[in-house]
C-alpha cells in the first residue's frame, strides 16, 4: 500500500506539486493524466526520491520512505523501479549489461566495478528479456535498438530489480503507435501476471481509457480527479487538459 | 530623386562613420602592437648586429654537427656516427619508459579526481572547486620546475622526472576528463540512480562506459607529448636521454649531437605513429557504431 | 533451479554464446591485457629505480623545502625578478611573432595545392618535421652555444620550433581550403600570386591569428623555463635560487609566474574569441 499525504514540491516560486494526497493499493494499474507541465513527472520522481519533497510524506506498507537515506534509500529505489520517457539506458553498454544494472543494489560493490555478473543474475536478466521478446538482442549495444525495443530493455531492467512498484513516466511518449502498443501491453501483462503495482504517467486520455481502471488527473500541481476511468466526465476532462486541448 | 540622393547620403555617412570607428580602432591596435614590439625588442636584447653575426654561426653549427656520410663507405660512416648506439638506445628506452610510467600514474590521478571536478556528478561545490583548482595548479607549474624541485628532494635520476611529468599530466588530463564527464546527460545517470546504485556505482556503470573511449584517446595523445617532455627533463638531471644530450651540446661533441637528435626524432616518430594508429582505430569504431544506429521503427 | 528451466537456459546459452556464461575468449584477452599491462608498468617502475622508500624519504625533504618556502621573499631582488619576467614575456612575444611571419610563406610552399612540384613540399615538410621534432629547450641549449647566453637565444629557439609547428598547420589549412574562390580568381585572369593573395590568404588569416595567439599562450609557459639552460627570462633566477637552496625566493618567483601565466591565458582566450567572431573552432596542435 503506497500512501502519499500532503506532498508538495516547489522550484523557486513554481509550485510543481501542491498538497497531493492519495493512496494506491497493491496490484493496481493507475494512470496519471494531465497536460505537460502539470506535475506528473514530479510526482513519480518524488516517489522514487530522485526529487526531494518540499513538504509532505510518502509511506509504503507503513514505512515512511520519504525519510530514508543511504543504503535504505537505495533499497527503496530498487523496490520502486522507474521507467523513463527517454528510456535512460547506457548507450555504449550491451542490452544484457543494461538489464543487469537493475541488479546493482543486490550485488556486492566489486561485482559492479568489474561488471563480472554472477551466472544466476545473468539468467534472471535473460529471462526478463525473453518475457519482453527481445532476448535475441541481448549482446547488441543498447543504442542499436529501436525506440520500442529500448523501452522494453528498460522494462526488463525494472523487472530484475524485483520491485514492488513500477513507476512509468510517459513510457510511450517518444514511440510510434506500434511500439506504443507493445510497450503498454508489456506493462499490463506484468501488472496482471506478477501483481505488481503500476503507476503510469500518460499524456493521452485514449491510452488511459484502454489500460487503466483508475486514473488520477493532475492540473497545475494539484490532484483534480481520482477515481475510475468511467467517472471522467467532459467537465473534468476540460479541467485537466484546459479548454484548448479537450 | 531627392529620395535616392537622400539614401546615398545616408549610406555614405554611415560608411564614413564606420571608417572613423574602425579606423580609430586599427590605429590604436597598430600603435599598441608597435609599442609592444619595441618594448619586447628592448627587453629581449635583440639587435641587428646580433642577428647578422648569429645567423651565419648557426648555419656553420648545423653544418658542423651533420655527420660525414659518403655513399662509398656508408656502413663504416654510419657505424662511426652511431658509435655509442647501445648506450643511447638504453637512454632512449628509459625516456619512453619515463613517459609511459608517468602517463599511467598521471592518468590514474586525473581519472579519480575528474569526477569530483565535474559539475554534474553530484559532488558538492566545495569538492568540485578544490579538484579544479588542484588541476589548474598542476597544469600551470611547468614540468621542468617540478623536475628542478624533485631532483633536489628525490635525488638525481628518473624518479624526479617521473614524478614531475606525472603531476603535470594529472593536471592536463584531469581538466580534459572532467570536461568530458560534463557531457554526460543526467538521463543516463538517472537510469542507474533509480535502480538504487550508490554514487561510485553510478559513475562506474553510467559514466565510465560512455567516457572511456575519449579518455583513452586523450591519454594516448598525452603519452605522445610526454615522450617529448621526458626527453628534456634530463637537462636538469631528471633522467632519460636529455642529460646525455646536454652533455654533448655543452661539450661541443658535434657528431654526437646530430646522432642523438636523429635517434630521438625517430623514436618520437615511431611512438607517434603507433599511438596515432590506435587512436584512429578507437575513433573509427565509435563512428561505425554511431552510424549503425537505426531510426525508431 | 527447476530441471526444465535449467534445460531451457542451457539451450539458450548454446544458441547465444556469451549471454549466460561469459565467453572465454574475450575474458582471457582482457585478463591477459591487464596483467601484461601491470607487469610492464611495475617492471618499468623498477627499471627506473622508483621505490616507495625513496618516495617517502623524498616527500620528507619536500616538506622541509615547503616549510622554508614560507614566507616568500625577494631579498631585495624584486626589480631583477620583475625585469626577468618582462624578458620572458618579450621572448614569447617576439618568438611567436617571428614564427608566425616566417611560417606563413613556408605554409604556402608546403601546400600541395599551391606548389605543384612534389620535391619542394616534400623536402620542406620533412625539414619542418625535424625542426619540430627537437624540443624548444634543446634548441635553446644549441642557440646558447651559438649566440651566447641571454634572451636572444631563447627567442630564436621559440621562433624555430614554432615555425616547424605553425608552417605545418598552415600548409594543411591551405590544402583544405575552399577551391572555388581560387578558381574564381584564376578565371578572372589572376596570376598565381593573385590567387595566393586574394583567394587563399583571406581564408587562412583567421587560422593564423587564432594559432598565433594560442602559441603565444603556450610559449609564455615554455619561456618561463628557458632560462634554466641560460636562454633568458625568469627561469634563470628560478634555477639559480633552487641551486643555492634559497627556497623563499623560489616561492616568490613561482608566485610571480603563476598569475602571469594565468593572465596571459585569459587575455589570449579573449583575443582569440574576438578574432574568431565567437566561433568555437580553434585549431589545436
Ligand atoms: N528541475 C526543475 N527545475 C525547475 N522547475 C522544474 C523542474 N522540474 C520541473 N519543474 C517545473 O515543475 C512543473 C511540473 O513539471 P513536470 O512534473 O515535469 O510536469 P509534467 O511531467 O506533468 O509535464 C513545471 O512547471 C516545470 O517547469
Ligand atoms: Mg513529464
Amino acid at each position: 500500500m503506497l500512501e502519499i499525504t500532503a506532498l508538495s514540491r516547489t522550484y523557486g516560486n513554481v509550485r510543481a506539486l501542491e498538497a497531493v494526497s492519495l493512496s494506491v493499493a497493491p496490484g493496481e494499474f493507475v494512470g496519471v493524466i494531465g497536460r505537460s507541465g502539470a506535475g506528473k513527472s514530479t510526482l513519480l520522481r518524488l516517489i522514487n526520491r530522485l526529487v526531494e519533497p518540499s513538504s509532505g510524506e510518502i509511506s509504503f506498507n507503513g514505512e515512511t520512505v520519504s525519510a530514508l537515506s543511504g543504503r535504505e534509500l537505495r533499497d527503496w529505489r530498487r523496490r520502486c523501479a522507474m521507467i523513463f520517457q527517454q528510456f535512460n539506458l547506457i548507450d555504449r553498454l550491451s542490452v544484457l549489461d543494461n538489464v543487469l544494472v537493475g541488479r546493482v543494489a543486490m550485488l556486492p560493490r566489486w561485482r559492479s566495478w568489474t561488471m563480472a555478473w554472477p551466472v544466476a543474475d545473468r539468467v534472471v536478466a535473460i529471462e526478463a528479456l525473453e518475457r519482453l521478446g527481445i532476448s535475441e538482442h541481448a549482446l547488441k549495444r543498447a543504442d542499436q535498438l529501436s525506440g520500442g525495443q529500448q523501452q522494453r530493455v528498460a522494462i526488463a531492467r525494472a523487472l530484475v530489480q524485483e520491485p514492488q512498484l513500477i513507476l512509468a513516466d510517459e513510457p510511450v511518449a517518444s514511440l510510434d503507435p506500434h511500439s506504443t502498443r507493445t510497450v503498454m501491453d508489456s506493462l499490463a501483462r506484468i501488472n496482471r501476471e506478477d501483481g505488481l503495482t503500476v503507476l503510469c504517467n500518460l499524456h493521452h486520455l485514449d491510452l488511459a481509457r484502454e489500460y487503466c481502471r483508475r486514473v488520477i488527473g493532475v492540473a497545475a500541481g494539484r490532484v483534480v480527479f481520482d477515481g475510475p476511468i468511467e467517472a471522467l466526465d467532459a467537465a473534468t476532462i476540460r479541467m485537466i487538459y484546459g479548454e484548448d486541448e479537450a | 530623386m531627392t529620395h535616392v540622393s537622400d539614401a546615398i547620403g545616408r549610406v555614405e555617412a554611415a560608411r564614413r562613420a564606420q571608417m572613423r570607428r574602425t579606423g580609430w580602432k586599427t590605429l590604436l591596435f597598430g600603435g599598441a602592437l608597435a609599442v609592444l614590439i619595441g618594448l619586447s625588442l628592448h627587453q629581449g636584447e635583440v639587435s641587428w648586429t646580433k642577428f647578422i653575426t648569429g645567423l651565419p654561426r648557426f648555419g656553420a653549427y648545423i653544418i658542423r654537427i651533420l655527420p660525414d656520410l659518403s655513399f662509398a663507405t656508408l656502413g663504416a660512416d654510419l657505424q662511426g656516427w652511431m658509435w655509442n648506439l647501445p648506450n643511447w638506445l638504453k637512454l632512449l628506452f628509459d625516456t619512453v619508459l619515463i613517459a609511459f610510467v608517468s602517463t599511467v600514474m598521471g592518468a590514474i590521478i586525473a581519472f579519480f579526481l575528474s569526477f569530483p571536478a565535474a559539475r554534474n556528478m553530484g559532488f558538492g561545490r566545495v569538492s568540485t572547486q578544490l579538484a579544479r583548482r588542484f588541476f589548474e595548479f598542476l597544469r600551470t607549474v611547468p614540468e621542468l620546475v617540478f623536475a628542478l624541485l624533485f631532483v633536489f628532494a628525490f635525488g638525481l635520476g628518473p624518479m624526479a622526472g617521473v614524478l614531475a611529468i606525472t603531476l603535470h599530466t594529472a593536471g592536463v588530463l584531469g581538466k580534459m576528463m572532467s570536461e568530458i564527464n560534463e557531457t554526460i546527460t543526467d538521463r543516463s545517470l538517472e537510469g542507474v540512480i533509480a535502480a538504487g546504485a550508490s554514487r561510485d556505482r553510478v559513475i562506474r556503470l553510467g559514466v565510465v562506459p560512455q567516457v572511456a573511449p575519449a579518455f583513452v584517446s586523450y591519454i594516448l595523445l598525452r603519452f605522445e607529448i610526454n615522450v617529448r617532455s621526458a626527453s628534456v627533463i634530463g637537462l636538469v638531471g631528471a633522467g632519460g636521454i636529455g642529460q646525455e644530450l646536454m652533455f654533448v651540446i655543452n661539450q661541443f661533441i658535434y657528431r654526437d649531437i646530430s646522432a642523438i637528435l636523429a635517434l630521438l626524432i625517430v623514436t618520437v616518430a615511431i611512438v607517434d605513429i603507433v599511438s596515432e594508429t590506435i587512436r584512429h582505430r578507437i575513433i573509427a569504431s565509435e563512428v561505425s557504431h554511431a552510424s549503425a544506429t537505426p531510426s525508431a521503427h | 533451479m527447476l530441471p526444465q528451466r535449467q534445460a531451457h537456459i542451457e539451450a539458450f546459452a548454446s544458441r547465444h554464446p556469451g549471454t549466460v556464461y561469459p565467453l572465454a575468449g574475450p575474458l582471457w584477452t582482457r585478463r591477459l591485457f591487464w596483467s601484461g599491462f601491470l607487469i610492464c608498468f611495475f617492471a618499468a617502475s623498477i627499471h627506473l629505480g622508483l621505490s616507495f622508500e625513496r618516495f617517502w624519504r623524498g616527500l620528507g625533504d619536500l616538506g622541509v623545502i615547503m616549510r622554508q618556502m614560507w614566507p616568500p621573499t625577494h631579498h631585495g631582488f624584486w626589480r631583477e625578478y620583475i625585469g626577468a619576467l618582462g624578458e620572458t614575456l618579450a621572448m614569447a612575444f617576439l618568438g611567436t611573432l617571428a614564427a608566425s611571419l616566417i611560417s606563413l610563406p613556408l605554409g604556402f610552399l608546403g601546400a600541395r595545392n599551391v606548389v605543384k612540384s612534389w620535391p619542394i613540399h616534400f623536402g620542406l615538410r620533412r625539414a619542418l618535421d625535424v625542426v619540430r621534432g627537437v624540443d624548444t629547450l634543446v634548441w635553446a641549449l644549441i642557440f646558447v652555444s651559438v649566440v651566447g647566453l641571454g634572451p636572444f637565444a631563447g627567442i630564436l629557439a621559440i621562433a624555430l620550433n614554432d615555425t616547424g609547428v605553425l608552417a605545418k598547420i598552415y600548409a594543411e589549412a591551405i590544402e583544405n581550403i575552399d577551391r572555388r574562390s581560387s578558381e574564381a580568381v584564376r578565371a578572372a585572369g589572376g596570376t598565381e600570386a593573385d590567387v595566393a593573395r586574394l583567394a587563399i590568404f583571406p581564408q587562412v588569416f583567421p587560422v593564423l591569428i587564432a594559432n598565433s595567439l594560442y602559441f603565444f599562450e603556450a610559449n609564455t609557459r615554455s619561456a618561463t623555463i628557458l632560462g634554466v639552460v641560460g636562454a633568458g627570462g625568469i627561469g634563470y633566477f628560478l634555477a639559480d635560487r633552487i641551486r643555492v637552496n634559497a627556497w623563499s625566493d623560489v616561492a616568490f618567483i613561482i608566485l610571480l609566474i603563476l598569475p602571469t601565466v594565468a593572465v596571459i591565458d585569459i587575455l589570449s582566450r579573449w583575443l582569440r574569441g574576438l578574432a574568431q567572431g565567437r566561433q568555437r573552432n580553434a585549431v589545436m596542435r
